[in-house]
């Protein structure tokens, strides 16, 4: 029979997880800055709209990030409060 | 290295730069969470973050999606422009090191016992079987996890060890113990420090003239270690070190996904060897992004001076230039106005000469006009070196022309010259050659002296 403890301690992994998770996400939204900024400097005067487009994709992608992280906090916050109420 | 080939250079190493690697690892790690998660709550009513986590799921999917968007659209600008022939993306091994870790779990039935054990031995026994391959090593029963290898940096410096010990038993045996997550998370540490790694051993930043010889200086270990890897991957490892192009490859030859991991592991172990250096601790690594990020600011705060400079000397050029148009401008006024001054004075020189013209055969003493005129002219000349009353000394016996040189005429001090013109002593202009008569009788003309002429003409 499973208990409380190993319960939180479930819970506890998950939210490791999510943590190295998280990690990664800040990682590679510091990583995209350095590419675009390393693109813009290289791709500059240019008015090609494939590369346009690359800077368009490469800034929405950020965008997600921006949104995976507060989700995921969101998410960490909720799995705590439920620890919290067990 | 040309312009052009420096340019595809930078963009071909920042695509190749994209994160995807890391998020692949992020979204390793949130579905094996969400696993958990889903396993903890099953008949609770509380969605425990489930949900939330889902969305971030997506939303790293949409990312990497975004980042492959991108990385094709910049190979396809770097073939446009003529560097790369293929203009092929670049091989994305990503995409298949997200299958197959937590997916399985996910189909297992809500009264499933313990998904756990089966969300692990999925992928590791891929990952095990697949290092097995490539360093040659026995395949056996799957070893027991090593749990304090929950970190790529680790299995890195584990591998490292290996590596710097020729013992492919012990690198055999560090890899197939890995986690696969920890595993694949070898291609996001490894690659930044190959390039460095690599430029250390060249003596100067890796370059496409260099693939053959990181290729004749690498290639023989590596094959010892991994006496199963493809060709292929190490090529694309090393190309990518030089910042060229990846080799073109068809579908079927796309390499497995604990190929590129595992390769950029040993590589680096190979290179720190060859340099006879040890894996850079974190301290180290902290220590060096900071001189990275400083010498970066510094060579950004030069530009900037100099910008600054640059612009400043432009302003002093511009000032400079606009003072000496200035003076020019001012110059060409003056030059205009004593053009104006010479006319106007030519024009009164002529003006007068006409006009004594016109008055000398008028007047009654027309026949002694040019003792008058003389008498005149002596008398000017006495006006201007005695004063005003010789002036009209001087009509009182004159011609009775009153003409550039009307000034005498009624200047007080008589020594205005007549080149002032008619204006010259407060007479209005135009007043010259006005008919004049003499004042009726007793009283007394002008200056106390009468004319003996009665009437005449004003200039």
């Amino acid at each position: 029979m499973a208990s409380v403890a190993e319960l939180k301690a479930a819970i506890d992994v998950a939210l490791q997880q999510i943590g190295d998770g998280q990690s990664a996400v800040q990682a590679a939204g510091e990583k995209l800055a350095e590419a675009q900024q390393t693109l813009a400097g290289a791709l500059e005067g240019s008015g090609h709209e494939t590369v346009e487009a690359a800077q368009s994709s490469l800034t929405q992608a950020s965008q997600e990030l921006e949104e995976c992280l507060a989700a995921t906090l969101v998410a960490v916050e909720q799995a705590q409060l439920y620890v919290a109420t067990l | 290295m040309s312009i052009v080939e420096d340019v595809g250079a930078q963009v071909r190493s920042a695509a190749d730069d994209l994160p995807l690697a890391q998020l692949a690892l992020a979204l390793e790690k949130f579905g094996l969470a969400a696993e958990r998660l889903r396993w903890v709550r099953q008949e609770s009513a509380d969605p425990m973050g489930v949900p939330e986590l889902s969305a971030a799921t997506e939303h790293a999917e949409t990312a990497g999606y975004a980042l492959r968007v991108a990385q094709e659209q910049l190979s396809a600008y770097l073939a446009a422009i003529g560097l790369a022939a293929d203009g092929s993306p670049a091989p994305r091994p990503q995409e298949q090191q997200r299958r197959p870790a937590h997916d399985a779990p996910r189909e297992a039935g809500p009264g499933a016992p313990a998904p756990e054990p089966a969300a692990e031995v999925a992928p590791r026994r891929w990952w095990s079987v697949r290092v097995a391959e490539l360093t040659g090593g026995r395949e056996g029963p799957p070893d027991e996890p090593d749990e304090k290898v929950d970190d790529a940096r680790e299995l890195l410096r584990r591998v490292v060890g290996g590596v710097r010990a020729g013992d492919r038993d012990r690198l055999h045996t560090e890899l197939r113990r890995a986690h696969a997550d920890v595993g694949l998370g070898l291609a996001a540490v490894a690659p930044p420090l190959l390039r460095e790694l690599a430029g250390e051993l060249l003596g100067h930043p890796p370059r496409a003239d260099d693939l053959g010889r990181l290729h004749r200086e690498l290639d023989g270990r590596v094959r010892d270690l991994l006496p199963g890897l493809p060709p292929a991957v190490l090529d694309t490892l090393l190309t990518r070190i030089c910042r060229m192009p990846p080799p073109r490859r068809g579908e079927a030859d796309q390499p497995h996904a604990a190929d590129p991991a595992v390769t950029a592991g040993v590589l680096t172990g190979v290179l720190l060897a060859r340099l006879g250096r040890d894996l850079p601790t974190d301290d180290e690594r902290t220590r060096h992004a900071e001189t990275a990020r400083e010498r970066q600011a510094s060579a950004e705060r030069d530009r900037q001076a100099e910008t600054a400079r640059d612009r400043a000397d432009d302003a002093g050029w511009q000032r400079r230039a606009a003072a000496a148009k200035g003076r020019v401008t001012a110059a060409r006024e003056r030059v205009a106005a004593a053009r104006d001054r010479a006319e106007a004075a030519h024009d009164q020189a002529a003006a007068a000469r006409e006009r004594a013209t016109r008055a000398r055969p008028d007047g009654p003493p027309a026949s002694a006009g040019a003792p008058a005129g003389s008498r005149r002219a002596a008398a000017e000349d006495a006006s201007a070196r005695a004063g005003g009353p010789a002036a009209e000394g001087t009509r009182a016996g004159g011609a009775g022309v009153d003409g550039a040189a009307a000034g005498q005429e009624t200047s007080p001090g008589g020594a205005r010259s007549g080149r002032e013109g008619p204006v010259a002593g407060g007479r209005p202009a135009g007043s010259a050659g006005r008919v004049w008569s003499s004042p009726p009788a007793g009283r007394p003309a002008p200056g106390g002296s009468t004319d003996p002429r009665g009437r005449g003409v004003d200039g």
